[in-house]
């Protein structure tokens, strides 16, 4: 009875070698892109899941909204930025969900398993008849078993190909309208923010211009300082929001215009390169778009 | 799902020019306190009206806000997102059963080999050999 190569690990003759690449190789071009490479896909998805480190970035919303209007009477707006929070969370949770389920569908690295498993069907079948026997010794059974693994996998690979093509072009369109919400969202949050940090800035030099005592002019505006502090800190992680969310639309946009590419390794080179090089270009915008307070 | 890109031009605009002119007089109001120009009260009533214009602009940012987060949470692109999600993870279900099915095959065409090899060359061993193949193929899949 020969011996049962497990996993295509087995040392034999060049020739037997050969024969089992061949048969490999024979059964790999049966399908194409045997080794789907979706590499460009995991990252647009993993810029995706990303932006679950923002979830709650509008929260913050109706507190600062209050900060302003503590004074005066209480502004109904803040209300309505309160009970808006839950909705920017759905909004946020679908980009996240979809960026999971591309991850999950790109992600082939389990497609080659069945190798053991088919080299245990063959090994059993292996040990009928000396006919049967001999046909399927160690390294041919290794290379059957490696071959058909690798056909099983090209096929699933094709599949999560096709269907990955056919949902990035579906949800294009959806995904970019929603991250132009989310932009509007930050604009307007952000500048809501710098009207919030301008109309503190401005209560500090009315403090000093005014005729109150010298310790509570200089209390007030150490107060005040320390809400600018927490403002900025705000304003920040909205830009973050901002370029993490375009980061995703744009990469998204990217793989949408190489999708005939999608599983051919040098074509997901490119794509890789070019999602690096405009994450890094985005980060960079956002961080000159960032408008300082006019004192 | 956004607002109209004209829409929010003009919103961000508006809310600037009114930011812009509040800033613009309390600014001439606290020189004319520093020179004493103005008693106290004066300024503390143009300081009131700064407050009250700056909220304003604040609050047209914070409408715009709200408006974009009712109609964006019912908007058809949140709804495609979530169909899209559901359609991914029931291909990925059908994609694992595929994969099962097509090993599974593979094997089954491996036992029928054996079988076959069982029934051309009768004997104890080709028979044990055979039975070995279907139990083994049980195993694997089955548990």
């Amino acid at each position: 009875m020969p011996a049962i190569a497990y996993n295509g690990i087995m040392s034999g003759s060049p020739i037997r070698d050969r024969r089992r690449t061949v048969l490999a190789l024979a059964l790999c071009g049966v399908v194409a892109g045997c080794a789907p490479s979706l590499g460009s896909v995991k990252a647009t998805a993993g810029l995706g899941a990303g932006l679950a480190a923002y979830q709650g970035a509008f929260d913050l919303a109706a507190t600062y909204c209050r900060y302003a209007s503590l004074g005066m009477t209480p502004d109904p707006q803040c209300h309505n930025l309160e009970v808006d929070a839950a909705n920017w969370h759905a909004v946020n949770q679908a980009l996240v969900g979809y960026a999971t389920a591309l991850n999950a569908m790109a992600d082939d690295s389990k497609d080659q398993s069945q190798q053991t498993t088919i080299a245990t069907s063959l090994g059993a079948t292996a040990q009928i008849g000396t006919a049967w026997s001999a046909a399927l010794d160690a390294n041919v059974t290794a290379g059957v078993s490696q071959g058909v693994s690798t056909l099983i996998a090209g096929i699933t690979g094709v599949y999560r190909r096709e269907r990955l093509a056919r949902t990035i072009r579906d949800s294009a369109e959806a995904v970019q309208a929603v991250v132009n919400g989310l932009d509007q969202n930050i604009q307007l949050l952000d500048r809501a923010e710098q009207n919030v940090a301008a109309t503190i800035a401005d209560t500090i030099t009315s403090i000093q211009a005014g005729t109150s005592p010298a310790a509570d002019r200089l209390g007030l505006a150490i107060a005040l300082q320390g809400v600018q502090v927490e403002l900025a800190a705000h304003r920040a992680i909205l830009a973050s929001y901002k370029a993490a969310a375009d980061s995703f639309a744009k990469a998204h946009t990217t793989v949408k215009k190489g999708l005939s590419g999608l599983g051919e390794r040098q074509a997901d080179l490119e794509l890789l390169k070019r999602i690096s090089s405009d994450v890094s270009q985005i980060v960079k915008d956002s961080k000159i778009a960032r408008t300082p307070i006019t004192p | 799902m956004a607002i109209d890109p004209t829409a929010l031009q003009d919103v961000l605009q508006l809310a600037q020019t009114c930011e812009d002119l509040a800033r613009g007089a309390l600014g001439v109001a606290q020189a004319q306190l520093r020179a004493q120009l103005i008693p106290q009260g004066d300024f503390d009533q143009a300081f009131g009206d700064y407050g009250i214009a700056m909220q304003r602009a604040r609050d047209m940012y914070y409408q715009a806000s709200h408006n974009l987060a009712q109609q964006i949470a019912q908007s058809a692109d949140i709804k495609a997102l979530t169909a899209q999600i559901q359609a991914l993870n029931q291909s990925l279900a059908h994609l694992q059963k595929l994969d099962h099915v097509l090993a599974l095959s593979f094997g089954v065409v491996t036992l029928v080999a054996a079988i076959t090899t069982a029934i051309v060359t009768p004997g104890t061993t080709t028979l044990e050999g055979a039975y070995n193949s279907a139990t083994a193929l049980k195993t694997t899949f089955f548990g």
